[in-house]
């Protein structure tokens, strides 16, 4: 469903990805971690279209949208829920619920079942987007972005801040979305929070990908990742 | 006769003026705020509205609708060619803009003295609102009475469109972060011609509309800029200006250019610098920081 080939991007000429080659099938649930700086944001920014790579391939059910604007990449079928939740700060709830609501025939994400299955939501529908914990700012940019429709969600970060429960709440719906056949890559900096959502989990450093593995032998032995991520948290 | 009222009529004339402003300045908020476009070429696109107005106006109500959609149509199309010409200048990168749309206004304040004359041009009214009305025992023109009444319209029909609608919704998600709008399936370049054009369409209409406030003629374009970037700073810059907060910061230019000269004849031609400056010394975000649906 998703496959990256040899992606190569940064900032300003500077190169922050380096040739990483990741893949996932649909409704499976990849999971990038990596230290702080280690071009996970930057992958994710590049698969959205918020950054233009500087070569390789971003292929979504078999079409390469590397290179396309952000717009065009959301209407492929990739929803963004970004690092710090960004949402609208002068919206209300219902606001970028409507605003988010894709304009296509018989979508799958109707407002209606965005909030059943977060139903906390329909409690601040009047509220707007500053006026919100940081849970709820979290479960409102996952409404969004399912609201655009995705069959590949993109999550940066999605429990960074949030309480024990609330993340709990995060992962429950994230498990709930790939069960229905939604691929996920999430990203996170700390393995505790990829270990228990993820099918497969690889690690960034420095832009490379210094390991993928499944999530399986991950959870029976975790001690090879956290080896490498300790190693590159000491560099 | 009160102390009061030796200042009614200047203070009336303030909120025609400051009214004349806030649908000028509302055109410069948007195009600042949501496309992330500094447009020099704004008073430009006024002024078109001001010469259609002179031209086509004979005294009739018909000839000030005819107008009114000529010379908005017109800065329109200005506004959206604009759009064309900034499309590949980087959203952040307003020295290119202003660059441009600078040479614009150079270009187009030009090309209307070439067609029109170096000279301020009349404007004429519509009969029926072409003579003094009565206030409290002083004379004041019948059309800045039914201008207050229209500018007073659009500025409600704008904080109505910006708040109720699919357009004000997209276009408060876009002051506020335009990447993740993108990120929503919304094409950025669209929302910045749909922006640049109304952005003309309000600075056409208030050209048409303030003619005899405001009258097209050489500086017409850099006075009217001048006092719309003013009014952006006293409002509030960095996009977050709102309705509400360009209109009280166009009302206060207004009766500065006014009352002001009234109260204070001296001091006049500085105090709205010196209020500029206050404020950007004080509050460099302006009066009220944030966009705000109120």
């Amino acid at each position: 469903m998703l496959r990256i080939d040899r992606l190569n991007a940064g900032y300003g000429g500077g190169s922050v990805l380096h040739d990483v080659d990741l893949s996932a099938g649909e409704g499976r649930v990849q999971a990038i971690v990596g230290r702080n700086g280690a071009g996970k944001t930057t992958l994710v920014h590049a698969i959205a279209g918020l950054l233009r790579p500087y070569s390789g391939a971003i292929e979504v059910s078999g079409v390469d949208l590397a290179g396309q604007p952000a717009h065009r990449i959301a209407r492929a079928g990739v929803g963004l829920v970004p690092q710090g939740r960004r949402v609208f700060a002068s919206l209300t709830v219902a606001e970028h619920l409507r605003l988010a609501t894709s304009q296509r025939d018989n979508p799958i994400w109707t407002v209606g079942r965005v909030l059943d299955l977060l139903p906390r939501l329909a409690q601040r529908l009047g509220h707007r987007g500053d006026q919100l914990s940081g849970g709820e700012q979290q479960m409102l940019a996952l409404a969004r972005a399912l609201l655009t429709q995705p069959r590949l969600l993109l999550l940066d970060e999605p429990c960074e801040g949030l309480a024990g429960e609330v993340a709990g709440r995060v992962r429950e719906v994230v498990a709930g979305l790939a069960a229905g056949g939604m691929t996920v890559l999430i990203v996170e900096q700390q393995l505790h929070h990829a270990i228990r959502l993820a099918d497969r989990i690889a690690v960034l450093d420095y832009g490379r990908l210094i390991a993928d593995e499944p999530a399986d032998g991950v959870r029976a032995d975790p001690a090879p990742i956290e080896a490498l991520l300790s190693i590159a948290q000491r560099r | 006769m009160n102390q009061v009222d030796p200042y009614l009529i200047p203070a009336l004339d303030g909120v025609a003026y400051g009214l004349l402003l806030f649908v000028v300045a509302a055109g410069l908020v948007l195009s600042f705020g949501v496309a992330g476009i500094l447009n020099l070429a704004h008073g430009t696109l006024y002024a078109i509205g001001a010469y259609v107005a002179a031209i086509l106006s004979d005294g009739s109500w018909l000839a000030l609708l005819l107008a009114l959609a000529v010379g908005v149509g017109a800065a329109t199309a200005g506004g959206a060619a604009l759009s064309g010409m900034l499309a590949p200048v980087p959203r952040g990168d307003h020295l290119t803009q202003a660059l441009l749309t600078f040479g614009v206004a150079l270009a187009g304040g030009s090309l209307l003295v070439m067609a029109f004359g170096a000279e301020n041009l009349p404007v004429r009214v519509p009969a029926t609102v072409d003579r003094p009305v009565d206030l409290a025992g002083h004379a004041y023109a019948g059309y800045r009475l039914v201008f207050i009444a229209v500018a007073a319209a659009l500025a409600l029909a704008l904080h109505a469109v910006v708040t109720r609608t699919r357009a004000g919704m997209l276009v408060r998600a876009a002051v506020d972060d335009p990447d993740m709008v993108a990120c929503l399936g919304v094409n950025p370049e669209r929302v910045r011609l749909g922006v640049l054009a109304a952005s003309g369409a309000l600075a056409g209409a208030a050209g048409v509309l303030g003619a005899p406030i405001i009258g097209p003629g050489p500086s017409t374009a850099a006075t009217v800029l001048l006092l719309s970037l003013v009014v952006v700073v006293l409002g509030g810059r960095n996009g977050h200006s709102s309705v509400v907060a360009t209109l009280v910061a166009a009302l206060a230019v207004g009766q500065i250019q006014t009352l002001g000269v009234a109260l204070a004849p001296t001091a006049a031609p500085f105090l709205l610098f010196a209020a500029m400056a206050a404020v950007l010394a004080a509050r460099s975000h302006g009066l009220i920081r944030r966009w705000s649906p109120a």
